[in-house]
């Protein structure tokens, strides 16, 4: 039987100015900002409750905001392109291959054409596919309201289980990657799931970095889904094998370091305890690894 | 600083592959076109009519090859709109959540899951079901009817969907592409081994 | 897939599928139809004091109804009497249902529904099956035992003190989930004096009993027609019969044709699962490895009622030793009432519970011995004419060792046995490469007795019936239904064979009780071995009848046979053909669940399943698959090859990817198609399906069923192979990547 709403409120600004201005109109109305739809339609079918989140359509908006390109201080990912359109940019994913890994773990093909990146870095669930990778590149969310624009980076973007720093009348016009791994030879992009394709992640870890000949490990950045109330950067880690060789030490420290970082949850799908081992596991193997250009 | 995403060099080696037609160019470059360029016509001209909305209002779908008008709620999926206003009944009701593939349709060249896309974003769009497929031998159905790639037959207009959209994206498809490609769809019976199979056969039959 | 590239006819409603032109029953048109829905109680156990309608909504617009409207007794017919349609004050689960509603459209149905609120009085509730053998909370009858099957053979407790060595272990496998991909879904519509049912099924008949009983009106008023269906796998066997009640009730209240079709999350909570199984094994052996001595407990988790239990539990028993010989045997089994929703049937029955426990304890006995476990099994194999516990012998032809030297000699089990402890051996913690994988191999007999146990297969008396037309065609009439198995396709096939004619006139369609005879339930691989041989039984009639009138030349031709038909037919025959099953055993009226020849043939199977570990997050993964099959003769290789796939699949499901969570009214909780993660392209290995059935013995004449058996082998197979792979044996299924990485010692509790 069709699910109907005769009192579903949806509005679909013609522009950019249009939306901003409409929110700034309406801020206490809780309109929420549709972009994809894969994850925000899905209470549709819910039984028992009634929808009543009135939406802000934005579909009007993908000419301004549907791109991927690079500028001279990074790339820029448009808040309506989607995750098939980052799939689609070669210069992103051959300058960093764990875009490329983790879109092909994200959801299923029919999903990655709808979803958008902003979108899912929005609905701000620790679970995110994309928000690791996001988090060790140093992406920054560019939002705007109708007086203006700013930018947060994307560790602080969110500020909670399912919250982010986004006032009601604010909206994601891109997020940023920023020149700053060029030189990267090794990353890791892993998705832990009950199965191989169009799964919810029991956890996930994004990694990247330049260890020389010598072992010696810089620029490392981390960071890890489902391990918390968000998706977290290991900074303590980074820290902790910045300029130094990855011995048997260090690796220890490092595994001490990342088990008093995380913060993950038991819950029906996985153990706090698996989650921890799981992803101590994966960060010493990627940190492990002998120089080399690699990226798996 | 290379921009990829707009490579004339790109764009006209594979224009002298497939035999430099005006026709086959447009469309090469309109798959390697920045993102947003061919998007801003279509949205023109799908949404004119929709701004605030809330009760019944008026939309025009083009659903394979047709234009259907029918009234709805501005909320209902285009799954619900195609199955209960325009009576096309090949993609299925399944999950309710983007989890199956059985509600999987073409818009716009591309598979997506009919249950979570709003039928008035899909005006003005190109919206293709099972129903409108090519039933003759060098069809995906028939392909999927010799090697016996289905059982029940619930997920398998979703199947064939993703099928064909896969196959006119990439009409060679390796195995592990065939995979990944169907990968967003589920079947209980596990028919799995005759639907991969399909998908190779009617990649070899629609070429010949 | 050589075997399957035969001549075969192809699947027969196929290309209707495939131009979504074969309608479900929610694919038909909407015909004024007023949606039905169903008012569910969200705790475990309690009193319905009464339902709170809410003043705010308009009641007019809609129609209720209760138990208190129920004309004819407030029963869901099966088995036991004990479940009712609707709720008769005392709340046994979570999602019971409560009340009915029917809208004239789906969006009012939602609201009505939300507008009504159950007012409950909670009791203590159990979800332990042992804790309600307790029985401080009353389920069930006196002591919350829906049944009890004793099996005994010699003396086993006496045996093991003479047993050089004795092992024991204990077993638990969970829940399962049916996930077919269409929900429930039935349509009802008043006709006549009666009602006409239409939907997704597997039991036509099952429906007539069910809502003439409800409806307190006779049968012949109840005409049930079973739609394409999509999936079923036992899940649609009893449920559809409550929901077909559901929907008749709505329609006689509101005068127009009721639809209900359950959402995902709805057909999750409320309807059945495979029963979760405790199993504790022990087995006395002798220092050369014969079994000598067997001592099994079974206890299966019922639910809240008794459904289909006490016929799981009766299949279970009857396996639960496997294709193995021993002469003192104590089998207990149980089925144990609880406040989980009831469990019901799901391909296997009982089946894949008793051979992961099997499988996975003889691998501790040969661990136990120091032999190597395939040839502890080959020790100890049945041959024609052992005994099983409960007396039958088994019957000729009948070689599991056969079987497993197949499954060996086609998946060189040995010599990839030893390439693998050979790798794993090296591939410790290689940081250089980042090898962390690991391998195993491993290997599960498994067997199932066809049709229902002979005491009930006896009490249903199945007939078929063959009907020719002028044209000189052949209408195959029966109830079985169509789910994905290709019953109208084989039974076709059979039906051709048996005849003579071209399987383009054979004439089937889905069942229709007004057109069909009762020909048994389609569930317990019954449809091409018990409902096959009654086709064929009929399909000789018919030729004699023929032969009588044109000469036996007119029998060997099919055009000839067609013409003659058609004459006969035209020249004022009645052209009916029917045949009852009638088993030549005296089955013994008063052991209805463990009758000593229990079930006419046995088929067989070995499953051989490689997998891979990653050491780092537990994830395991199945990369190779053979299964052997023994199921008598195959009738189409196409589809049979389907079935060994698709049940192949639900057994890597069911060891890895189905994690089946409840919440706190002992509901499912995570009843969703993302959150129970049934296995995707991505999830399958290359599948071997290797059917024996070439041979020149009896046994190959008829097929034996094959349903189910493909479903019984996956799981143990795989967790023997992961015992191989981390060194550690898993006694429970799921086997997470958790149990990989987290838990220590060499086996779980």
């Amino acid at each position: 039987m069709s699910r109907t709403f005769a009192d579903a409120k949806v509005h679909t600004p013609a522009n950019l100015e249009e939306a901003l201005d409409f929110l700034a109109n309406h801020a206490n109305e809780g309109w929420k900002p549709l972009a994809g739809g894969t994850d925000a339609l899905v209470p549709i079918y819910r039984d028992g409750a009634e929808p009543t989140t009135p939406w802000l359509n934005l579909q009007k908006l993908r000419p301004e905001l549907r791109f991927v390109r690079r500028t001279s201080n990074g790339f820029e990912i448009g808040a309506l392109a989607t995750i098939s359109d980052l799939m689609a940019n070669r210069d992103l994913c051959e300058t960093y291959p764990i875009v490329r890994q983790c879109c092909q773990h994200f959801a299923s093909p029919a999903i990655r054409h709808r979803a958008t990146v902003a979108g899912n870095l929005a609905n701000a669930s620790p679970a995110s596919d994309i928000a690791p990778v996001l988090l060790a590149l140093e992406a920054e969310i560019e939002s705007a309201n109708h007086a203006g624009r700013r930018f947060v980076t994307l560790d602080a973007f969110w500020t909670g289980y399912k919250a982010t720093v986004l006032a009601p009348d604010e909206l994601i016009v891109s997020v940023r990657i920023p020149h700053r791994d060029l030189a990267a030879n090794a990353s890791m992009f892993r998705k832990v799931a009950p199965r191989a394709s169009n799964s919810i992640a029991l956890l996930n870890c994004a990694a990247i970095g330049t260890r020389d000949s010598a072992g010696t490990w810089t620029n490392v950045r981390i960071a890890l889904g489902c391990m918390g109330p968000v998706p977290m950067r290991a900074r303590k880690v980074e820290s902790a094998v910045e300029d130094h060789r990855f011995d048997d030490t260090c690796r220890e420290e490092a595994k001490a370091l990342l088990q008093s970082t995380l913060r993950p949850i038991t819950d029906y799908r996985a153990t706090a305890e698996y989650r921890m081992l799981a992803a101590t596991n994966l960060v010493s193997a990627f940190l492990d690894r002998t120089a080399g250009n690699w990226h798996s | 600083m290379r921009d990829n995403v707009t490579d004339p060099n790109a764009a006209s080696r594979r224009d002298f592959l497939r035999g430099s037609s005006v026709a086959a160019a447009t469309a090469v470059l309109t798959q390697t076109a920045q993102v947003g360029m061919d998007e801003a016509a279509a949205e023109a001209l799908a949404t004119q009519q929709i701004s605030a909305q809330s009760g019944t209002i008026s939309v025009t779908l083009q659903v394979n090859g047709k234009a259907l008008k029918t009234e709805i709620e501005p909320r209902s999926t285009l799954l619900d709109v195609l199955r209960h206003r325009l009576d096309v009944t090949g993609p299925k009701r399944v999950c309710d959540r983007g989890s199956c593939g059985a509600c999987t349709v073409i818009l716009d060249g591309q598979a997506v899951y009919s249950c979570t896309t709003l039928a008035i974003s899909s005006q003005g769009k190109t919206i293709r079901t099972l129903e409108s497929f090519d039933t003759g031998e060098g069809g995906v159905p028939h392909a999927f009817h010799q090697n016996d790639g289905l059982m029940c037959g619930y997920c398998t207009p979703g199947f064939v969907t993703a099928c064909q959209a896969l196959l006119e994206k990439n009409p060679n498809p390796t195995l592990e592409e065939v995979k990944k490609g169907l990968d967003g769809n589920i079947c209980r019976c596990g028919t799995y081994v005759g639907v991969i199979q399909a998908a190779l056969d009617a990649a070899k039959a629609i070429k010949v | 897939m050589t075997q399957a590239d035969r001549n075969e006819p192809r699947r027969r409603n196929a290309s209707k599928l495939f131009y979504g032109t074969e309608p479900f029953v929610d694919d038909l048109p909407a015909q004024g139809d007023w949606h039905g829905g169903t008012v569910r109680s969200r705790i475990a156990h309690g009193r319905l004091i009464r339902l709170k309608f809410s003043p705010e909504f308009d009641w007019s617009q809609v129609v209720v109804v209760t138990a208190a409207d129920i004309p004819g007794k407030n029963l869901v017919v099966c088995h036991e009497e004990d479940q009712p349609s609707l709720c008769d004050g005392t709340i046994r689960h979570y999602g019971e249902p409560l009340a009915l509603i029917a809208a004239p459209d789906g969006e009012l149905l939602h609201k009505a529904l939300r507008a009504v609120e159950p007012v409950v009085e909670p009791l203590p509730a159990v979800f332990d099956p042992f804790e309600s053998l307790k029985g401080e909370t009353r389920i069930f009858g006196k002591d919350n035992l829906f049944l009890e099957i004793p099996i005994s053979k010699g003396h086993a407790a006496k045996q093991f003190a003479s047993c050089d060595v004795v092992v024991e272990t204990n077993h638990f496998t969970p829940a399962q989930e049916h996930a077919y991909l269409e929900t429930q879904g039935m349509r009802a519509t008043l006709e006549g004096n009666g009602v006409r049912i239409e939907g997704s099924m597997q039991c036509p008949y099952y429906l007539v009993a069910g809502v003439a009983r409800l409806l307190g009106i006779p049968e012949t008023d109840v005409r049930v027609s079973a739609m394409q269906t999509g999936g079923g796998f036992g899940g649609k066997e009893d449920f559809p019969t409550m929901l077909a009640g559901h929907a008749a009730l709505l329609a006689r209240k509101c005068g127009r044709p009721v639809r209900m079709i359950y959402s995902r999350s709805e057909d999750m909570a409320a309807t059945t699962k495979r029963h979760p199984a405790w199993i504790r094994r022990k087995t006395g052996l002798s220092r050369a490895g014969q079994f000598l001595a067997m001592e099994l407990d079974v206890v299966l988790d019922g639910g809240a009622y008794a459904t289909l239990s006490p016929f799981v539990l009766s299949r279970a028993a009857l396996h639960a030793v496997g294709p193995y010989r021993c002469d003192h045997v104590s089998i207990c089994a149980r089925a144990v009432a609880t406040n989980h929703p009831p469990n019901g049937g799901f391909r296997g029955f009982g089946c894949p519970q008793v051979h992961f426990a099997t499988e996975t304890h003889i691998e501790a006995c040969a661990e136990k011995l120091g032999v190597d476990p395939v040839e502890l099994r080959r020790m100890n194999l049945m041959k024609p004419g052992d005994a099983m516990p409960f007396g039958q012998l088994l019957g000729p032809g009948t070689y599991p060792g056969v079987v497993l030297d197949e499954a060996l000699h086609r998946s060189r089990f040995e010599e990839r046995r030893a390439e693998i402890e050979a790798k794993n051996r090296t591939s410790e913690r290689r940081t250089d490469s980042g090898d962390f994988e690991k391998r195993g191999i491993g290997l599960a007999m498994f067997m199932h007795g066809t049709g229902l146990n002979a005491y009930w297969e006896k009490s249903v008396r199945s007939r078929v019936r063959l009907a020719a037309t002028a044209e000189g065609q052949v209408c195959v009439l029966t109830a079985q239904a169509e789910f994905g198995q290709g019953t109208l396709t084989a039974l076709a096939k059979i039906a051709a064979e048996s005849i003579g004619l071209a399987d383009s006139d054979i004439l089937i369609d889905h069942p229709d009780t007004a057109l069909v005879p009762d020909s048994g339930p389609t569930v317990a691989s019954r449809t091409v071995s018990i409902v096959g041989s009654l086709i064929h039984e009929a399909a000789s009639r018919l030729r004699q009848h023929i032969e009588e009138r044109a000469g036996l030349a007119a029998i060997y031709d099919p055009r000839r046979l067609k013409a003659a038909i058609a004459s006969c037919v035209s020249g004022g025959d009645s052209m009916v053909f029917e045949a009852e099953y009638s088993p030549t055993d005296d089955t013994d009226d008063a052991n209805t669940w463990a009758p000593p020849n229990a079930y006419p043939a046995y088929a067989l199977g070995c499953c051989v399943a490689e997998v891979k570990i990653d050491t780092l997050t537990g994830e395991i993964g199945v990369v190779d698959v053979h299964m052997i099959c023994d199921a008598g003769a195959v009738v189409c290789h196409r589809l049979a090859t389907n079935q060994v796939f698709g049940g192949a699949v639900q057994g890597i499901g069911w060891a890895l990817t189905e994690k089946l969570a409840w919440n706190e009214s002992g509901g499912m909780r995570n009843a969703s198609l993302s959150d129970y993660a049934i296995p995707s392209a991505a999830d399958v290995p290359e599948i071997h399906a290797h059917f024996l059935d070439d041979q020149h013995s009896e046994r190959y004449r008829y097929p034996i069923g094959l349903g189910e058996l493909p479903m019984e082998g996956p799981g143990p197979a795989i967790a023997n192979a992961v015992a191989m792979a981390t060194g550690r044996r898993p006694r429970r299924l799921p086997i997470s990547p958790e149990w990989i990485v987290c838990s220590q010692g060499p086996e779980e509790s």
